[in-house]
């Protein structure tokens, strides 16, 4: 349902951001150094993880920041530094969730199959209700569902999952395509809840 | 390969783990098997469904809001190191933006006059919630912040003809009971939406005593809506996560337009809420984004 979003806190709850803001915007080499000490400061804690990526991400968050800036995303309604914080990691945690995604191998045209059956998975609503659901499917379909399809996204072969779960290879294919059957089943079920 | 057995393979298929001759005979199988190829779109749905994790959102609500994860949400958490570890680093990142605050505090713009002709502040300090324990911390506190409100201007703009807008004030139910002219007021941190008129507020209200209730503090809001119509309003107050707090309905839209009420405070965490307006049916017509600090 589409509601009337109205912010009665706008402005100046940092009248002190807003004018960081403008000599940013204006080239204010003191104001770049500050936004551009906070944003590596928010990110500090991603540096491991992003390892050789790193200085590329800082680049395209100093981007990201500056076109939010320009557009007048932010709007005072906390400190620029917490606003800055906040986009930073939304940054990070959205390079992180790119890099280690599933990718599938080259399969030529089944992989294309593949790609589009996944994508078609994630129809429904919005991005998070998306997320929401599936999750929601993954927490009932069990342990040991969750952990096949863990190894099996992890990329490991039937042999070295047989071996770690201690179960005979033939029934670990038997219970992994249970357990697709299952899981789609599930999610069958919620959206047609959702849609009701 | 009969159908049957490609089928269990799919899934070691798709992650490319199988041998080469064992991709090739499957690839041979699939050429020729509209079932099996259905069955390959169902594996890869289940990719998908097993993929997930927590958004970016999620994970910054739960790190810099100290929301309440759902129960699907805390599952997941439990059983996904992905999640966890990604939710560690988001923490360490907000223990870094505390630092930073706390290195920045002494040039920190609090008390700073505003420009009057600008929406006032809705962040209400959780201290003052939390002010009615002790009747002489209660006071000290009602005073200081009477006091930044009298020497800043922060919150006050005027318009001529104050009494107006003070019974406005006056109008606003309190949390307590409404409270009338003669009587000291109740201690309501009031954030108005500044409009042409101008909204008077405790300053120059006449009253020289603030009474702060022991069991509760509240916001005391003027909103300035742009709904139309006079039917009465429903206000649900609710945690950013969704969880109700409390509700009223019967809401009616002030003489000048707007709607007032109090938003009781006492006792919540620091955080951010949400104040909606729904119709009779429960249709969200409006909302409105407040902070705790």
């Amino acid at each position: 349902m589409p509601s009337v979003s109205m912010t009665f806190l706008l402005s100046d709850v940092d009248p002190g951001g807003r004018e960081l803001v403008a000599r940013y915007l204006d080239g204010d080499p003191e104001a770049v150094a500050l936004v551009d000490q906070w944003i590596e400061r928010a990110a500090g804690s991603f540096r491991r993880r992003l390892s050789s990526e790193w200085e590329d991400v800082l680049q395209s968050i100093r981007v990201e920041v500056f076109k939010l800036f320009q557009k007048g995303q932010f709007r005072a309604e906390s400190h620029v530094r917490t606003y800055l914080w906040r986009v930073t990691n939304h940054s990070c945690l959205d390079f992180i969730r790119r890099k280690e995604r599933w990718r599938w191998t080259e399969l030529s045209e089944y992989g294309q199959l593949l790609e589009t059956s996944r994508l078609r998975a994630r129809q429904v609503a919005s991005e998070r209700e998306t997320v929401d659901l599936l999750l929601r499917v993954v927490s009932e379909v069990g342990d040991q569902c969750r952990e096949i399809w863990r190894q099996l996204i992890a990329g490991s072969s039937y042999r070295e999952m047989s071996a770690e779960l201690g179960v005979s290879e033939g029934a670990l294919r038997v219970r992994a395509l249970r357990c697709r059957k299952q899981a789609v089943e599930i999610r069958s079920r919620l959206l047609a809840e959702t849609s009701n | 390969m009969k159908c049957s057995e490609v089928r269990e393979f799919l899934p070691w298929f798709a992650n490319g783990s199988l041998s080469s001759a064992e991709i090739e005979e499957i690839k041979r199988h699939l050429a020729d098997c509209a079932e099996c190829r259905d069955e390959l779109s169902e594996t890869g749905a289940a990719f998908e469904i097993f993929d997930q994790h927590l958004s970016a959102e999620t994970l910054i609500e739960l790190a810099f809001e100290g929301s309440t994860a759902s129960s699907v949400a805390t599952l997941h958490l439990d059983s996904c190191e992905i999640c966890a570890g990604r939710l560690t680093l988001v923490r360490e990142s907000h223990a870094e933006l505390g630092r930073a605050e706390s290195e920045a505090a002494p040039t920190e713009p609090s008390g700073q006059p505003l420009p009057r002709d600008h929406l006032s502040v809705a962040r209400v300090p959780a201290a003052v919630a939390g002010a009615s324990q002790t009747p002489w911390r209660s006071l000290a506190l009602a005073a200081s912040l009477a006091t930044i409100v009298a020497t800043s201007g922060w919150l006050w703009s005027w318009q001529a003809g104050v009494p107006s807008s003070a019974s406005t004030f006056r109008g606003a139910e309190s949390i307590a009971t409404g409270s009338d002219a003669d009587s000291a007021p109740l201690l309501n941190v009031a954030v108005v939406e500044v409009s042409p008129t101008g909204i008077a507020g405790l300053q120059g209200a006449g009253r020289d005593a603030i009474r702060v209730p022991m069991e509760a503090s509240a916001a005391t809001l003027l909103l300035e809506s742009n709904l139309v119509g006079d039917l009465p309003v429903t206000c649900r107050f609710a945690s950013a996560a969704g969880a109700v707090i409390w509700t009223r309905d019967g809401l009616e839209r002030r003489p000048e337009g707007g709607y007032s009420l109090s938003v009781p405070i006492a006792g919540l965490a620091a955080g951010r809420y949400v104040l909606s307006l729904l119709d009779g049916e429960g249709y969200e017509l409006e909302s409105y984004s407040i902070e705790l600090q």
